[in-house]
Formats: structure tokens, C-alpha cells, sequence
């Protein structure tokens, strides 16, 4: 065979079985019939739901309405709940971590709104964005700037913070599935995102410092959004498998 | 259902209401839609839930459709997102035992091959190939799709589908190494 980039074509030999091939599947012409009724019944009964006419909004639109749902929980929290020592709190390190929790937010949104028009999204990317989020949750918890000398219960607030964070991540979950039309691994996207919104608002909120809280108080709303999620995805395809 | 209407020109015109140019695409692509997934899924009714997937996803994005792009690679790639992800749920495509038999089957032990059996031996071989050679082969051979148009539809370069061209004839060629003589 030939330079692939100039002739990638077959051989004679393999081409005359692939024409023959190509000419025996012409012959039978599949049958259409009632296919575009089918079709215009599914499109009419998804327009009597509201959530469909959100589905059809152009990507750039759904887009920006998850986005600016996740935005506007975390400017919420800056407004009305912020950290009472946010003014002391080390600036270098809020930046960090406002900065690459947001960053890994707005990306997984808008990677889980993938267009079904657009070619696939590699496996690989999808992955790293899930490590990353995983990752920095995990560096920002273990490298908090904070004081040796504070005495705090290891389990304190946990479920406070835990439940402050699951809750405050749920709704741009929900507004991700609600955009959703039918991407591949949005779930797992819009737990990243969910996680990410968390820790964004814990960030702002919570007053605690030690890494202990840290991982076991946010990190973990990350990991049981991701984790979870995962794991009820797993066991809905191992029912829907056994039926 | 004949009209002079290029396929973008239909769709813009979907885009601002009117129903009847998504009747003339329908016309137009379901049949070559259905070629391309039956190609993939092996089974008609399966391909016709691809297909009738295709045409209601092209409706809920059809205000995504930029009016200087071509809407056959738009058309064909969320078609064949949908069997990837058909493929996906079910993990990993079937290849019957009969197809692998058949492909094991030393020549001499085989009649004259019919035209029918060497392409059903070839679809066989196409199973075998990693699914990124067998879609670039299935649309630049047999949808006689343009490698530029190939490249859009699975999202890669041109260079990079050439190459999987390239390799998948190869293979090919390996796996019916014996028919071929």
C-alpha cells in the first residue's frame, strides 16, 4: 500500500470486494414508511413540556444559563453568608482557590452541554477534568494556610458543612440534566460541577482552616457527588442489565 | 418532494418555521441515514430508532445550526454519536459465533463465494477492526464521504483519518488474507 496521505485507498484486489460490498447493500432500499410520523409525534409531544423548550435553546444559551445558576449561588453566598474572616483570611490562597475551583466549574459546564452535533469529546478529557477536580479539591483541603495552634474537634461541623455543601451543589446538577440532550457522561460532568459549587460555597463560608475538616467536610462533598453518582449510574445499568 | 433548495437552505428555512423543508430533509437524509446505521447497528429497527433519535435531536439543536457551515457532516455526527452511544449502553458490540466461524474457516474448506458471502465475509472483517478505522471506512467507502468531510464527522484531522483509512485497509486485507488469495 501507498503513502496513507496521499492514498489511503484499498488495494485492487480488497476495493473490488468493498465495491461488491458496497453494491449488494444498495439493492434492498430500507423501509421508511411512518418513520417521519414517528418522528414529528416524539417532536410534538416534547414540545408540550417546558423543559424541552429549554433543551432547545442554542448551546451558547444553555451555556450560560448553567453557568450563571452556579454563579449566582456562589455571589449569593458571597453576599449574604460570607466567612467572617474573609477579610484575614490570606488573599494568595483565596485566589487559588476561588480561582481554580471556578475555572474547573465553568469548564465542566461546559463540557457537560456538549452539543450531540459536535464529534465526541476524548475519554481522556473527560477523565482529567474528573482528576483535576478530584486533585485540587484534595490540594486545596490538605494545603490550607492554617494556624497549628487551633484547637478544633476533628469532627466538628462535619455534617454541617457536608450537607451546607451536598445542598448548595444539587441545584446546578439538576439545572445541568434539565439542559441536557443527551451528551455523553453529562452526569458525570454535572457531579464534577455540582462537587466543584460545593467547595466554592464552603470556601466562602466556612471559617475553618485545618486540613482535617477540610477533607473530611468539602473534599468528601466532591468525592460523594462524583462517587456517588457514579455508583447509582453503576447499579441503574445492573438492574436495567438483569431485566 | 423534489426541490431546488440546497440542504442548508432547507434548514435555514426549518430554523424560521417552516415545517415542510424538515419533511424534504427528512427525504432526503433518512435514507442515507438508515444506510449508515443499519451498516453499524444490524438491525433495521434499530437503525430506525437511531435514525428517528437523529431527526429529534436535529430539531432540539436546530437553533445551533450555523448558517455558513454544511449540514451533512451536522447531520452525520450526531447519527453516529448516537450509535456510539448505543454502543456504549451495550457496552461492546456483539460479533456472532457464525461470523467468527466463517472468518476461521480455512478457503479450501469453503464452495465458491457469492457476492452476497464475500460481503457478508467483509462486514465480518469491518467488525473486527477498532471502531475508529471501521467508521472512517464505513463513511469515506461506503457513504462515499470526502476525507475532509470524515475528518469533521468524527473529530479529527485529516492526516489522522487518512491514516486510520490507511490502517483499517491494511487490516482488512490481513484479516481476509485468504479469500483475497
Amino acid at each position: 500500500m501507498s503513502d496513507p496521505m496521499h492514498d489511503p485507498g484499498p488495494d485492487p484486489e480488497l476495493e473490488e470486494w468493498l465495491a461488491e460490498a458496497r453494491e449488494a447493500e444498495a439493492e434492498p432500499q430500507p423501509e421508511l414508511e411512518g418513520l417521519l410520523e414517528s418522528v414529528e409525534r416524539e417532536i410534538g409531544q416534547a414540545e408540550k413540556k417546558p423543559t424541552f423548550w429549554l433543551r432547545t435553546r442554542p448551546t451558547w444559551v444553555r451555556r450560560a444559563i448553567a453557568s450563571g445558576a452556579a454563579l449566582g449561588v456562589v455571589g449569593l453566598t458571597a453576599a449574604l453568608m460570607l466567612r467572617a474572616d474573609f477579610h484575614d483570611y490570606p488573599a494568595s490562597y483565596m485566589a487559588v482557590a476561588l480561582g481554580s475551583l471556578g475555572a474547573l466549574l465553568l469548564l465542566s459546564v461546559h463540557m457537560a452541554l456538549r452539543p450531540l452535533h459536535r464529534p465526541p469529546m476524548r475519554g481522556a478529557a473527560r477523565a482529567a477534568v474528573v482528576g483535576l477536580t478530584l486533585a485540587s479539591t484534595f490540594a486545596l483541603a490538605l494545603f490550607s494556610p492554617h494556624d497549628p495552634g487551633e484547637a478544633h474537634g476533628v469532627f466538628d461541623h462535619v455534617s454541617g458543612c457536608l450537607f451546607f455543601g451536598l445542598l448548595f451543589g444539587v441545584p446546578v446538577y439538576f439545572v445541568l440534566r434539565l439542559l441536557d440532550r443527551g451528551a455523553q457522561a453529562t452526569s458525570l460532568l454535572a457531579a464534577c460541577a455540582a462537587g466543584l459549587l460545593g467547595n466554592l460555597v464552603l470556601q466562602l463560608h466556612c471559617p475553618r482552616k485545618d486540613p482535617e475538616h477540610l477533607m473530611l467536610a468539602h473534599f468528601s462533598v466532591v468525592l460523594l457527588f462524583v462517587a456517588g453518582l457514579g455508583l447509582a449510574h453503576w447499579l441503574v445499568r445492573r438492574l436495567r442489565g438483569q431485566r | 418532494m423534489t426541490d431546488a433548495r440546497s440542504d442548508e437552505e432547507l434548514m435555514r428555512a426549518y430554523v424560521d418555521g417552516d415545517h415542510e423543508a424538515f419533511r424534504i430533509l427528512f427525504g432526503r437524509y433518512a435514507p442515507m441515514l438508515m444506510r449508515l446505521t443499519v451498516r453499524h447497528l444490524k438491525s433495521e429497527e434499530l437503525a430506525r430508532e437511531v435514525v428517528q433519535q437523529t431527526f429529534f435531536q436535529m430539531h432540539a439543536a436546530r437553533l445551533d445550526f450555523k448558517v455558513d457551515r454544511k449540514l451533512r457532516p451536522w447531520v452525520f455526527t450526531i447519527a453516529m454519536n448516537l450509535v456510539r452511544e448505543h454502543f456504549r449502553k451495550k457496552k461492546r458490540r456483539k460479533e456472532t459465533e457464525l461470523e467468527d466461524e466463517r472468518l476461521e474457516q480455512p478457503a479450501s474448506e469453503r464452495g465458491p463465494i457469492e457476492r452476497r458471502q464475500r460481503a457478508e465475509l467483509l462486514h465480518a472483517a469491518m467488525e473486527k477492526l477498532p471502531a475508529s478505522q471501521r467508521e472512517v471506512v464505513e463513511l469515506h467507502w461506503f457513504e462515499e464521504r470526502p476525507f475532509a468531510e470524515v475528518a469533521q464527522i468524527v473529530g479529527a484531522s485529516e492526516g489522522a483519518v487518512r491514516v486510520r483509512a490507511h490502517r483499517a485497509y491494511k487490516k482488512l486485507k490481513d484479516l481476509l488474507g485468504e479469500e483475497l488469495g
